[in-house]
């Protein structure tokens, strides 16, 4: 390949950059506006309670220092009752 | 002795050539990272048997009449298979980190730099004798930046199919090492305060978001960029059914069985392409270099948008999350998650790198529609 049409196809590779760089960023940057329009729709006509996003289990959330494993335990029992008895 | 020389001829001891011989190996060695490694088994061990298989002598996988020339030609000559595959990650997909803040688009917007950069680094490597690549070459081996398998494939598959065993073996090899890749240039690029910056919990996200969601980035891309719709259309498609809640058993077929199932003639198929005349060329060398170097722009270029838009901020946006920007879901968000916890043992950033990274995938899918409709 000759040096003249590399720095053509350079030339080229260069502005692909350029247009697609900017493609990308103003195609999701209008993504962005999106999804604030879709929460403002749902935000005006909430169809459904909404649901918590999952989150990240927290291991130190459990073995916290200050709480007697007793106290948990008997907590964790109670809950578990109620929620058997209010199985249907 | 007329038969005995019949008999040898018909064994492979008689017809092996070195550069059977070597792919072989490179076969054996996909294997031994699959098995022993653990590197992307699902994809490095149907890949590396199919390199096996397809340099048989005498068997023929490979040509016409063969099991693997078929399977190509019905699944990866189509640009079928990683269409597919593609639907199947939509349907595992969960966009509610990236919906409750969608300002990490930009961050995975930026991590497509690395694509863009890495074009111009393969032209630039004509400059070396003995490299000819082609503009859409180029764009073929640029798009392993996108940490992506199914999208380098698909976008292989359609501008540069002579090269894609060499492409695909390297997207699915860098996204494998996307730990030893990334930390460093995470690190090197972001100082201990910024890694210690802890992020506001995300907002909860309604079902109907998540519904809407998938339609508005499809209308999106019909409008501004026909060229991406197979791509983005089957993810939409496959995050549809997982969110609308109606149709489960869909869902599970997309994210489980079918995926599984074209996963494995995917891999077969792309190690077919794993023959010495194809793979054993100076442009391999050139496609696996430029590839790393593909990954680490992309990285780059995440933690530096991030760290501006930390600035911009205030210092509520963690820096490092901008490296989830190149897919590779959800392996770079777990490296993100592990840097983060060694600057700051109560520190999780697990769910806010999800949204760069899934914001990852969408961007790579456009940065594909790009080039395809620029290039192709």
């Amino acid at each position: 390949m000759n040096s003249d049409s590399i720095a053509s196809l350079l030339f080229e590779a260069g502005s692909l950059m350029l247009i697609g760089m900017l493609f990308v960023f103003s195609f999701l940057g209008l993504l962005i506006i999106g999804i604030h329009l879709i929460a403002r729709f749902c935000e005006a006509f909430p169809g459904e309670v909404a649901e918590p996003t999952p989150q990240v289990k927290r291991p130190n959330q459990a073995i916290q220092p200050g709480i007697d494993g007793n106290v948990i335990a008997a907590i964790s029992a109670a809950i578990h009752t109620h929620r058997q008895a209010t199985k249907k | 002795m007329d038969k005995l020389q019949v008999l040898w001829d018909s064994t492979a001891l008689a017809h092996f050539e070195s550069g059977q011989l070597i792919m072989m190996a490179v076969g054996f060695g996909l294997l031994y990272l699959a098995i022993v490694k653990k590197f992307e088994p699902l994809l490095l061990l149907p890949i590396g048997f199919g390199a096996l298989l397809t340099n048989i002598p005498l068997a023929g996988f490979s040509e016409t009449g063969g099991l693997l020339y078929y399977i190509y030609k019905i699944g990866i000559d189509t640009g079928v298979f990683p269409l597919l595959i593609f639907m199947g990650v939509g349907a595992m997909t969960d966009f509610s980190a990236l919906i409750a803040n969608p300002k990490m688009l930009l961050l995975g917007a930026a991590a497509q730099f690395g694509i863009f950069a890495t074009l111009f680094g393969a032209i630039a490597l004509n400059l070396i004798p003995g490299f000819e690549f082609t503009l859409k070459d180029a764009s073929a081996i640029a798009i392993i930046g996108g940490a992506d398998g199914p999208t380098a494939i698909f976008l292989a598959s359609r501008l540069a199919p002579d090269l894609l065993g060499a492409i695909a073996v390297a997207a699915y090899s860098y996204m494998a090492l996307v730990p030893i890749i990334q930390p460093p240039i995470m690190k090197a690029l972001t100082t201990k305060e910024e890694r210690e910056i802890k992020m506001g919990q995300l907002r909860p996200v309604s079902k109907r978001e998540k519904i809407i969601f998938p339609l508005a980035v499809l209308f999106m891309t019909i409008l501004f960029l026909p060229a991406a719709t197979p791509l983005v259309g089957m993810f939409c498609f496959g995050n549809l059914m997982k969110e609308c809640g109606v149709v489960d058993r869909l869902s599970k077929t997309a994210q489980n069985e079918l995926i599984n199932t074209v996963t494995i003639f995917l891999g077969l198929a792309v190690g077919s392409k794993l023959s010495a005349d194809k793979f054993l060329t100076l442009e391999t060398l050139g496609i696996l270099g430029l590839g790393a170097i593909a990954f680490a722009i992309g990285t780059a270029a995440g933690v530096l948008m991030a760290k501006v838009m930390s600035r911009l901020s205030g210092g509520t946006i963690n820096p490092l999350i901008g490296a989830a920007g190149v897919s590779a879901v959800p392996m770079a968000a777990r490296v993100v998650n592990k840097v983060g916890l060694e600057a700051n043992p109560h520190n999780f950033l697990l769910m806010h790198a999800m949204g760069p990274n899934v914001a990852g995938v969408l961007g790579s899918a456009v940065a594909a529609g790009i080039l395809l409709a620029l290039v192709g």
